[in-house]
């Protein structure tokens, strides 16, 4: 993208990171919570974390298929309300209007073919 | 009644397409084949067609679309990492959550537009990301049963994952999860020693054995705490990849003594080292998993799939280990492999279709040969369409007797034949070949093949019948992802003084004769093995045993098909432009031989050196 691009992305996604998630940062800083450890804990004999479920379930199949904004809200707040994050759930319109701004903004793009070859694509 | 699925894999790196009817694999292609761009994320339209053209199926008609990771999950880890970096974060999760929101979680639509239906679903199904490797690794396996490792940089959340399969039946009971990862602390020093993270990897692999391991301890004290049973956490103070677009952070540096290399710098011995180091830390988790795995399942068999899973050195000491009595691995062990993973998933789970395993311990990946193939007719009408001077030799004997006599007299030759491989490794459809006991093979495919100087020997595929007689590997290896030491009695000697005395020139080693057959010989006595045996490949089986007839020698030197930087050749075009762009000797397409010689001078608009990166 542009620097320009980039502008208007940051304009699309920009209040969801200052307004709701940089708040809920600082609430959760507050609170003692981290999101996940970061650093190596000697106490733990082991680091594997048991899952919750050990294999996927018909429902799981379809549980991401987004066909619209709308839907997109929906299944995210019931993915996150399965997690116990109640707080996120109760955010999704504003997840919602920024996918609606990126929609936007990546829609008149054509895509990238070119990774950035310094840093592992993970997003 | 029959089942057709169609896996696909996009947006991170290596977008592949793989259908999947009645559990048998009909197609699998990567993206950057048709593309021509290395590594290439994009929705997978062109290998999607092949795929439903293989198949003779209509979009309309799939039984399911199936995506191999789940984009709601990876925006949870998105927003997850944002809250933990805070505003230091905000420039990554701006553009990482713009990406997804405002294109990858769009599936449904990307599909739609690429096939113009969903299939009989009505919907694009998700699969979770480790998930789909393990399919990948089990399902295709020759095994009923079987411990699962998947092991790579991270899918949605998780970055290893432990669990095993019988029958249809797969579960994943364990896991670590982002930012604690295996596979991103090897891509952070593959970046930190000036390689491209994602296609470096394999060279910091192949850098290992000029160094000594003498950050190890460093690394164990400082990046990593890893505990018996193989699990690890990292400490993220080091790592850049939390909050920002580069891999390591300042503290990395300093821990090693300064900036990361350069791209294209002199390679130092602390990158040599650093190598070394970071590959006998890899090694010992994944022996360390292995063992915890094995005790937890009681399973005799494991399979493997994730990136890390190509990481055929720490392979060879796991199958070299015996901790369990076989190994298998997926060919296309990275993001690509999760289409076809994503594919036998949907069969056998979401449908709940029963699985067949291969008798006689013979897997389903068909040699890996699944992406497309060029008859003898469509290779006449391409030559003949730019009269291209060639001859067809139909008869196979009088064929292979003439490749296997140019290969003897230390000719290169350009060989495409059959159905092009799925994953990263040539394997005898889209391969050069040489001869591997020329002393100067290796140097000549270097500069007039890859132009590039190379730290790293080539690659023998071997008659499977013969492996034993040149290597200490006493198992199968059809897909090059096993590294075997070279028996005692072949190796050479080397004078290693002025190396070990601090002179960094590797290529003074490599150059030098390490063995009988030196051009696929590394510094440490080690290779990179292709067995090949008659059912799989008959032809390059034929080939190989030709040049035993003339020479004795059981094996080639194979190196994938391409110039540096661009994806392996998939059509006669791709092979004929590379053949001329390089100083190939002989180009052989199916049947029919074209010399170097007689061939045109290339003229093109472009200066290809300038169109593919360096790698």
């Amino acid at each position: 993208m542009s620097s320009t691009d980039d502008a208007l992305m940051a304009a699309a996604i920009g209040p969801l990171f200052d307004e709701v998630l940089m708040p809920m940062a600082q609430r959760l800083r507050a609170s003692g919570v981290q999101p996940f450890p970061l650093e190596p804990d000697v106490s733990w004999l082991s680091y594997y974390v048991r899952r919750k479920r050990a294999a996927m379930t018909r429902a799981d199949f379809t549980g991401a298929s987004c066909v619209d904004v709308a839907d997109l809200e929906l299944k995210l707040a019931a993915h996150w309300q399965a997690m116990g994050r109640h707080d996120l759930a109760a955010q999704v319109a504003s997840v919602g209007a920024a996918a609606r701004a990126a929609q936007a903004l990546l829609e008149a793009e054509a895509p990238e073919a070119e990774l950035n070859p310094y840093v592992y694509a993970m997003f | 009644m029959s089942n057709t699925i169609l896996g696909i894999s996009a947006f991170y790196h290596d977008a592949a397409a793989a259908l999947v009817r009645d559990g048998v694999i009909v197609a699998a292609a990567q993206e950057e084949r048709f593309t021509r761009k290395k590594h290439d994320p994009r929705f997978p339209i062109n290998a999607i067609n092949y795929c439903l053209e293989e198949g003779f199926v209509d979009a309309a008609d799939l039984d399911a679309v199936i995506f191999y990771d789940n984009p709601l999950a990876t925006f949870d880890r998105v927003v997850e990492n944002a809250l933990a970096a805070g505003e230091e974060g905000r420039e990554q999760f701006l553009k990482a959550a713009g990406q997804i929101l405002g294109d990858k979680v769009w599936v449904n639509e990307h599909a739609r537009r690429a096939m113009g239906s969903l299939g009989r679903e009505g919907q694009v199904l998700f699969a979770e990301h480790h998930m789909a490797h393990a399919a990948s690794a089990f399902y295709p396996s020759p095994f009923e049963r079987a411990a699962i490792l998947t092991i790579d940089g991270v899918g949605e959340w998780a970055t290893t994952s432990l669990g095993a399969g019988d029958g249809k039946e797969l579960r994943l009971f364990s896991e670590i999860n982002y930012p604690h990862s295996l596979g991103l602390l090897y891509s952070a020093f593959t970046y930190f020693c000036g390689f491209k993270v994602n296609s470096g990897e394999y060279k910091l692999m192949g850098l290992a054995p000029y160094g000594e391991p003498r950050y190890y301890e460093a690394i164990r004290n400082h990046l990593i705490d890893v505990r018996d049973d193989g699990s690890y956490r990292l400490d993220t103070s080091y790592f850049g990849y939390l909050s920002g677009m580069v891999m390591t952070g300042q503290r990395f540096a300093d821990l090693f003594g300064g900036p990361a290399r350069v791209p294209e710098a002199p390679i130092t011995r602390r990158e040599m080292d650093l190598a070394a180091s970071v590959q006998k830390l890899t090694e010992e988790i994944m022996l360390r998993t292995a063992r915890h795995l094995r005790s937890i399942t009681g399973e005799s068999k494991l399979v493997m799939a994730g990136g890390v899973a190509l990481n055929c050195v720490a392979n060879g000491k796991l199958v070299a280990e015996g901790i369990f009595d076989e190994v298998w691995i997926q060919p296309a062990a990275g993001d690509a492999g999760g289409a076809l993973g994503a594919a036998l998933l949907a069969e056998h789970v979401y449908f709940e279709r029963p699985r067949t395993v291969a008798v006689a311990g013979k897997d389903a990946q068909q040699g890996s040969y699944l992406g497309p193939a060029f008859s003898s007719s469509e290779v006449l009408a391409f030559v003949n369409r730019h009269a291209y001077p060639h001859t067809q030799m139909a008869d196979q004997a009088e064929r292979l007797a003439l490749v296997a006599g140019a290969l003897a007299e230390g000719k290169i030759v350009g060989w495409f034949s059959g159905r092009m491989e799925f994953g990263p490794r040539s394997l005898g459809a889209r391969s050069i070949l040489g001869d591997p006991r020329s002393p100067t093979a290796q140097e000549t495919m270097n500069l007039k093949i890859k132009y590039r100087e190379s730290f790293r020997p080539f690659a023998p595929s071997v008659l499977r019948e013969r492996c034993a007689e040149y290597f200490e590997l006493d198992c199968e290896s059809p897909y090059m992802l096993l590294i075997a030491p070279l028996r005692e009695e072949r190796r050479i000697a080397m004078d290693r003084v002025h190396f070990d005395d601090g002179d960094d020139d590797m290529l003074a080693m490599i150059n030098q004769a390490r063995s009988d057959v030196p051009a696929i010989t590394h510094v440490d006595y080690s290779a990179r093995v292709q067995t090949v045996d008659a059912e799989t490949n008959p032809e390059y089986h034929a080939l190989i045993r030709a040049f035993e007839a003339l020479t004795g020698c059981g094996m080639l030197v194979n190196t994938s098909f391409n110039v540096r930087g661009e994806p392996i050749v998939c059509t006669p075009e791709d092979a004929y432009r590379c053949f001329v762009r390089t100083e190939m000797d002989l180009l052989v397409l199916e049947d029919v031989i074209l010399w170097r010689h007689d061939q045109p001078a290339l003229i093109e608009q472009e200066d290809w050196r300038k169109t593919y990166e360096l790698d």
